[in-house]
C-alpha cells in the first residue's frame, strides 16, 4: 500500500469535516446570540438567573437530575384562532361575515368570540379580512401544537434563545419524570416543590422520584420555629420536630420556580391567553378599569392555570378538574376558591359529580393579592360562570384568615369553610 | 520487560515474542478493565433497583439515581470498553506487524494512570461533582488524566504501526489507527469547549451531541469492527469478504457516520438535525455491508480448531453492532424519533451498542489473546462458554424490555390524555423486567473478571517462582569445580 500517507490525509480530512459541521459551524453561528426582544413587548429575553436560582441549576446538576427530567418542549406546528374583538357598528354585517367563515359559529355573537378555531394562517388572513370588510375587529392567536404543548408542559417549543445563559446547558435525554421546562409556571410554590423533593409520593400517588432526603435536615423545634420549616401534609409531621431545607434543597426549588417557557419570540411566536404577555408576579399595568382587570385575569390564568385547567376551563379528563361549571368556582361566596388559590389542594375532592385525587400547587406566593382577584373574577365570570367579582381586598382578607403558612386542604376540610 | 522469560510450552515463534512484549501493557489494561465493569455493573443494578423501591439507599447522596445512573454509563465505557479496546489494538497493530512492542514500560505507566483518572472520575460524580455532560461527566482533574494517558497508548501503539515488519496493510489498520488518532480530536474539543472555556447555550448541546455519537457509535464502531475484521476470517479460515467492501465500510463510516447523532427534535437551527438525519440514512450502507462481509466470510468457512468460546462473542458482537446501529439510524427518523425520543428506547439502543456489541466483541478478543500473550490457559476455560450464554440473555433481557417499553411510553405520551403517570405506570413492568437482564450481566461480568483475575493470579505466581528461583538458584558449576 504506497499510498498509506494519502489515504490517512484523506480520511483525517474526512473526520474533520464532522468537526467543522458540528463544533465550528454551531459556534460561528449561535456563539455570538444576545438577548433577544420579547415580541409586542419592550422587554427582552432571556435575562439571566440570579442568587439562588442561579445556583440551583448547580444543585441540579450535581444531582443529576438530568437523568430522568428533561427540559425542552416539542412543538408539532402552529394554529391560529381568530378571535373577534369588536363588533363594530355594523353588528350584523359583522356576524354575517363570520358565520361565512365558520358556518357552525352560533347566531348571536357577543365581543371576545372565537370565530375560527386551529385553523391554518391562510384562513385566519382571510377571515380577518373578511370581518374588518365589515366593520370589525379580529385579532389573531397563535397556538401552538403538539402532545407536549396539550399537556400543559409549556406554551410552546422550546427554542435555541431559552437556553442562552444555562451553564451546563441540562436538555435531558429522557422522560423518567416529567418534563420541566415550564415547571416554574406550573407549579409556582415553594413549598410544594421543596416538599415534593423531600417526599414525592406524598405529593404524586405511585411516584418513583427518589426522595432527596439527605437536601433537609430534621431540627428539634426550639423557642423560635424555622421560617423555612417545611409546611407538610399531616401524615409526615414528626413531634416536635421541623423539616428545614438545607441551602442546596432552596437553591434547586428557586431554580425549577425559574424554569418557564412562555415567552413569544420571533422565532417562536405564541400568543399568551389573554393575549399579551404578561410577566406574573410583576407589577399589573393593566389599570382599573373592568375590562383591563378582565383582561389582566385572563393573561394570569393563561400563563398559570390554564395549563392544566385548560383555557377552554374544562380541565383535562380524569387528570384535572374542570372549572367551567364547577360548585367551588360557580357559586356565590369566594372563600373556598380564594382558599384553594392561595393554599392549594391537597388529597381527595368532589367535583362535578366526579372524585378527584389532586395535588395542585399554591399560587399565594407566586400572585400578589391583586393578581389573584383579578384570575378568580375571571375564573368565576368565564365559560358560563356567572359569579361576582372579586376584590383584591377580599383576597387579602382570606389571606390574613388563613395566616401566612396556611396547609393545603381536601374536599372535606374546604366543606368546613362557610361558602 | 520482555527478557522476562516465563517457561512457555509453545515454541519460539515470531508471534509469542509479539505476545511476550505485550504481556505487562495487556495485563494492566484489562486488569483495570475487568474491575471497572464489575463495579460498572453493580452501580447499574443500584440504579435500577430504585425503580422498584425508590427509597433504596435514597439517603445517601453519593448513591442518588442521578449520580450512580451516569456513574454506572461511564464505567462501562470509560473504565471497560476503552481500556479493552486498546489494548485489543494494541496487540492486532503489533500481531499485524509482526513487531514486538518495545518501551512496554510507558503503556504499563498509560495503562495505570488511566484506571487511576477513571477511579477518580467516578468518586467525581459520585460526590457530585459531575460536568453535566452527556457521556462526559467525569471532572476536570480525571478528564486530563485520560487524555493524557490515551495519548501515551496511541502513541506507542502507533510507534510500533511505523516500525510494522510487514509491511502490509489489512482493513483493521485503517480502522484501529484512525480510532487512535479520532479520540484524542473529540475529547480534547469537548473537553476545551464544554468544561474548560465553556461555549455559550445549545452550542453546547451541539457539541456535546456530535462528541457523545463520534465516540459511542464512531470509535466504538473503528475498534469493533476493525476488531471483527481481523477475528472472523481468523476463525472461519476463509479471508475477509472482500477487502474492498472493508475499505468501502471505512470509507462510508467515515463520511457519514460521523455527521450523526443531533436529535431530530433538538431545539438548534433546523439544518443540524437534518443534516444528522440524512447522514444517519447514509450510515445504512456501511452498516449493513459490515453485516454482509461478516455473513459472506463466516458462511462456507471449514469448522476450524479455532471456533469456539471467542468465535461466539465476536460473531454476536458483529449480530449487534448491525442491530444497534439500525437503532440508531431508526431514531434519526423524524417520523419514528416522535415516538422513540425521551424514552426508553434510547438507554436500550445505547446497551445493545456497548454491551451486545462492543464488550461482547472485547470479551471475544480478550478470551483469544490473553492466554496466548501470558503464556498460560484461562484456570477456567469452561467459563467462557458459561459467561457467553449469561451474557447473551442478560443483553436480550436487558435491551427487548427497554426497547418495547419505551415504544410503549413514546406511543402513550404522544397522546395528551393519557396522564403521564399512566405512561410511566406502563413503563414500570418492563424497567423491572430489565433488572433481571442487569443481573445476568453482572453474573456473566463476574465469569470474565474471574478468569482474567485467575489468570492474573499464575502469571504473577509464575512470576514470583521464577524470581524466586533465579536468587535461590546454587552457584555455576563451574566456579565449584575451580
Amino acid at each position: 500500500m504506497k499510498n498509506g500517507a494519502l489515504i490517512f490525509l484523506a480520511a483525517f480530512i474526512a473526520l474533520g469535516g464532522s468537526w467543522c459541521g458540528f463544533v465550528l459551524a454551531p459556534q460561528l453561528q449561535l456563539g455570538g446570540t444576545k438577548q433577544t426582544a420579547i415580541l409586542n413587548s419592550s422587554e427582552v429575553y432571556p435575562v439571566d438567573r440570579l442568587g439562588e436560582a442561579s445556583l440551583g441549576l448547580q444543585a441540579y446538576r450535581a444531582n443529576g437530575c438530568a437523568a430522568c427530567h428533561t427540559k425542552q418542549v416539542r412543538q408539532d406546528g402552529v394554529a391560529c384562532d381568530v378571535i373577534l374583538v369588536n363588533s363594530g357598528t355594523n353588528r350584523l354585517a359583522v356576524q354575517a361575515a363570520a358565520q361565512a367563515v365558520n358556518p357552525a359559529l352560533p347566531g348571536l355573537i357577543g365581543s371576545r368570540q372565537t370565530v375560527l378555531h386551529n385553523a391554518s394562517k391562510a384562513a385566519a388572513d382571510v377571515a380577518i379580512s373578511k370581518i374588518s370588510s365589515a366593520g370589525g375587529k379580529a385579532e389573531i392567536s397563535i397556538i401552538a401544537t403538539g402532545p407536549d404543548i396539550a399537556r400543559g408542559w409549556g406554551l410552546r417549543g422550546s427554542v435555541a434563545e431559552d437556553f442562552l445563559y444555562d451553564n451546563p446547558i441540562q436538555l435531558g435525554s429522557l422522560r423518567a419524570g416529567p418534563d420541566l421546562a415550564d415547571e416554574g409556571a406550573r407549579l409556582p410554590d415553594i413549598n410544594w416543590q421543596l416538599v415534593h423533593l423531600y417526599a414525592p409520593r406524598s405529593l404524586i400517588e405511585g411516584s418513583v422520584m427518589p426522595p432527596y432526603r439527605y437536601l433537609f435536615k430534621v431540627r428539634k423545634i426550639g423557642g423560635k420555629p424555622s421560617p423555612d420549616a417545611l409546611i407538610l401534609p399531616p401524615e409526615l409531621v414528626l413531634a416536635g420536630r421541623e423539616i428545614v431545607p438545607t441551602p442546596e434543597a432552596k437553591e434547586l426549588a428557586a431554580y425549577l420556580l425559574s424554569l418557564r417557557v412562555d415567552v413569544p419570540l420571533p422565532d417562536a411566536p405564541v400568543t399568551p391567553p389573554g393575549g399579551s404577555y404578561a410577566s406574573v408576579g410583576g407589577e399589573s399595568q393593566a389599570g382599573s378599569g373592568e375590562e383591563a382587570m378582565f383582561a389582566r385575569g385572563r393573561a394570569v390564568y393563561g400563563s398559570l392555570c390554564g395549563l392544566c385547567h385548560g383555557n377552554d376551563g374544562l380541565g383535562k379528563t380524569d387528570q384535572v378538574p374542570p372549572l367551567a361549571g364547577s360548585e367551588w368556582v360557580n357559586v356565590r361566596g369566594f372563600q373556598r376558591a380564594a382558599r384553594i388559590a392561595l393554599a392549594g389542594l391537597n388529597g381527595r375532592i368532589q367535583a362535578k359529580g366526579k372524585d378527584w385525587n389532586l395535588s395542585m400547587a399554591a399560587m399565594g406566593a407566586a400572585l400578589s393579592d391583586a393578581d389573584l382577584a383579578t384570575v378568580l373574577t375571571f375564573i368565576r365570570q368565564s365559560w358560563g360562570n356567572q359569579a361576582g367579582a372579586v376584590t383584591a381586598d377580599d383576597v387579602t382578607a382570606v389571606r390574613a384568615a388563613i395566616g401566612a403558612r396556611p396547609q393545603p386542604m381536601n374536599g372535606d376540610q374546604l366543606k368546613s369553610v362557610p361558602e | 520487560m520482555n527478557e522476562i522469560k516465563i517457561p512457555d510450552t509453545r515454541t519460539e515463534t515470531p508471534d509469542s515474542r509479539v505476545d511476550a512484549s505485550l504481556r505487562w501493557p495487556l495485563f494492566a489494561l484489562f486488569g483495570g478493565a475487568a474491575f471497572w465493569l464489575m463495579a460498572g455493573s453493580v452501580l447499574a443494578m443500584i440504579a435500577s433497583i430504585k425503580f422498584h423501591a425508590p427509597g433504596f439507599l435514597a439517603a445517601c447522596p453519593w448513591l442518588t439515581y442521578g449520580r450512580v445512573q451516569p456513574a454506572s454509563d461511564d464505567a462501562l465505557l470509560y473504565g471497560f470498553c476503552i481500556p479493552a479496546g486498546m489494548g485489543v489494538a494494541l496487540w492486532l497493530l503489533a500481531q499485524l506487524g509482526q513487531t514486538p512492542l518495545r518501551g512496554a514500560i510507558v503503556p504499563v505507566f498509560a495503562a495505570k494512570l488511566w484506571h487511576l483518572g477513571v477511579l477518580v472520575g467516578l468518586a467525581g460524580i459520585l460526590s457530585g461533582n459531575s460536568t453535566g455532560f452527556v457521556w462526559l461527566e467525569f471532572p476536570r482533574a480525571a478528564s486530563v488524566m485520560l487524555f493524557f494517558a490515551y495519548l501515551l497508548l496511541a502513541l506507542w501503539a502507533m510507534m510500533n504501526f511505523a516500525a510494522r515488519r510487514e509491511r502490509a496493510l489489512f482493513p483493521s489498520h485503517w480502522f484501529l489507527v484512525a480510532a487512535l488518532f479520532w479520540f484524542p480530536w473529540i475529547y480534547s474539543t469537548a473537553n476545551l469547549f464544554l468544561v474548560i472555556w465553556p461555549v455559550r447555550g445549545v452550542v453546547q448541546f451541539a457539541i456535546n451531541s456530535w462528541f457523545t455519537n463520534n465516540l459511542l457509535f464512531v470509535w466504538l464502531a473503528f475498534v469493533g469492527v476493525g476488531a471483527a475484521f481481523y477475528f472472523l476470517p481468523k476463525f472461519s479460515g476463509r479471508p475477509l469478504q472482500t477487502y474492498y467492501f472493508a475499505l468501502f465500510v471505512f470509507w462510508t463510516l467515515v463520511l457519514f457516520g460521523t455527521w450523526c447523532g443531533i436529535p431530530p427534535g433538538a431545539p438548534l437551527p433546523a439544518w443540524m438535525p437534518v443534516l444528522s438525519s440524512v447522514a444517519a440514512t447514509l450510515t445504512i450502507v456501511p452498516v449493513l455491508a459490515v453485516g454482509v462481509i461478516a455473513w459472506q466470510t463466516l458462511c462456507g468457512g471449514e469448522k476450524c480448531a479455532t471456533r469456539g468460546g471467542p468465535f461466539c462473542f465476536i460473531r454476536f458482537g458483529t449480530l449487534s453492532f448491525v442491530l444497534s446501529s439500525l437503532m440508531l439510524i431508526a431514531t434519526a427518523c423524524p417520523r419514528i424519533s416522535r415516538v422513540t425520543e425521551f424514552t426508553w428506547f434510547g438507554p436500550a439502543q445505547t446497551q445493545l451498542q456497548l454491551y451486545g456489541f462492543f464488550a461482547m466483541t472485547m470479551f471475544g478478543a480478550v478470551y483469544h489473546l490473553l492466554p496466548r500473550v501470558a503464556g498460560f490457559e484461562f484456570p477456567f476455560p469452561k467459563l467462557v462458554r458459561v459467561h457467553f450464554w449469561v451474557s447473551l440473555f442478560g443483553t436480550g433481557l436487558l435491551v427487548l424490555p427497554l426497547a418495547i417499553g419505551g415504544v410503549e411510553q413514546g406511543l402513550k405520551l404522544n397522546h395528551p390524555d393519557v396522564g403521564f403517570m399512566d405512561a410511566l405506570k406502563a413503563t414500570l413492568p418492563f424497567l423491572r423486567a430489565s433488572t433481571i437482564g442487569l443481573m445476568l450481566l453482572l453474573f456473566g461480568n463476574l465469569l470474565f473478571a474471574l478468569n482474567v483475575f485467575g489468570l492474573t493470579f499464575v502469571w504473577e505466581k509464575a512470576l514470583v517462582k521464577k524470581v524466586f528461583a533465579a536468587v535461590t538458584a546454587p552457584l555455576n558449576a563451574p566456579e565449584v569445580r575451580a
